[in-house]
């Protein structure tokens, strides 16, 4: 007599996620949740930032010279247009269209080049500071 | 409306509560709407940076579009974040008790946060 869960372990398991070949759908749709994720807790630790700095426990300019927050900063760039390129994607196929093979990868294509130009050029807005 | 949604369900579904959540949808939409508001957001916000930086360097922002907009950008951003992250957490933490302190945790995190934001926006405020 076996017993429900010795059944349960002795049963062929569908193939894991690490035997695929990654390709450009999987690779992205699992990038846009960790950079979301990512863009969460950096979002809020940059309000609380914020916050703290209002409320006189930190001076902003404090950071003026640091350059582990200068490279944290153009990682959440980044993140925030890649984020939003790939979110673009979603609601595209929120309206129905674009789900061929074809269409999902261009359209990724696409979503990758756009976010390192917007990241380009927003890192080249902030470092444009002319006195 | 809600008896004939009722009808589709067995006697046992009912009494376990099984079935929709009956807010799934609104969330679903919520997330579509905030992510199409956060864009223009972004540029309003990189708008009032930029020409920031470009007047005076000394002073803390204070003039009202500048304040208006972090204040929009921050709620509606961890709002859209929260919702996600929400949905993260279902899909990863089968325990359900787990599931459910891990949600109101975030919960509370998120809008003590957003309320925290709002307030201090408000402190700057000087209309010029």
């Amino acid at each position: 007599m076996n017993s429900d869960s010795d059944l349960k372990s002795r049963r062929p398991l569908s193939p894991h996620l690490t035997i695929y070949k990654p390709q450009i759908t999987s690779v992205l749709s699992i990038l846009h949740r960790i950079s979301g994720v990512a863009l969460y807790f950096s979002f809020l630790g940059l309000t609380w930032l914020y916050i703290l700095a209002s409320l006189g426990y930190f001076e902003i300019s404090n950071l003026d010279n640091c350059q582990l927050f200068k490279i944290f900063t153009y990682l959440v760039i980044f993140g925030f247009f890649f984020h939003l390129s790939t979110g673009v994607r979603h609601l595209l196929w929120d309206t129905g269209y674009f789900f061929s093979v074809k269409a999902v990868e261009i359209t990724g294509i696409i979503a990758i080049i756009s976010s390192i130009i917007l990241t380009y050029f927003a890192i080249s807005l902030i470092n444009f500071n002319p006195v | 409306m809600k008896d004939s949604y009722n009808s589709m369900r067995s006697g046992i579904a009912k009494a376990k509560n099984l079935g929709s959540s009956k807010h799934g949808s609104s969330e679903w939409i919520a997330q579509r709407i905030s992510a199409i508001a956060i864009i223009p957001l972004t540029l309003w916000l990189i708008y009032n940076i930029c020409t920031y930086k470009f007047f005076n360097n000394d002073q803390p922002p204070s003039d009202f579009s500048w304040i208006v907009s972090l204040a929009l950008f921050l709620m509606i951003c961890l709002h859209h974040a929260y919702i996600g992250m929400v949905v993260v957490i279902e899909d990863y933490v089968k325990c359900l008790k787990l599931r459910y302190f891990f949600i109101i945790t975030l919960k509370l995190l998120t809008y003590f946060t957003i309320i925290m934001a709002a307030f201090m926006t408000t402190q700057h405020i000087s209309l010029v």
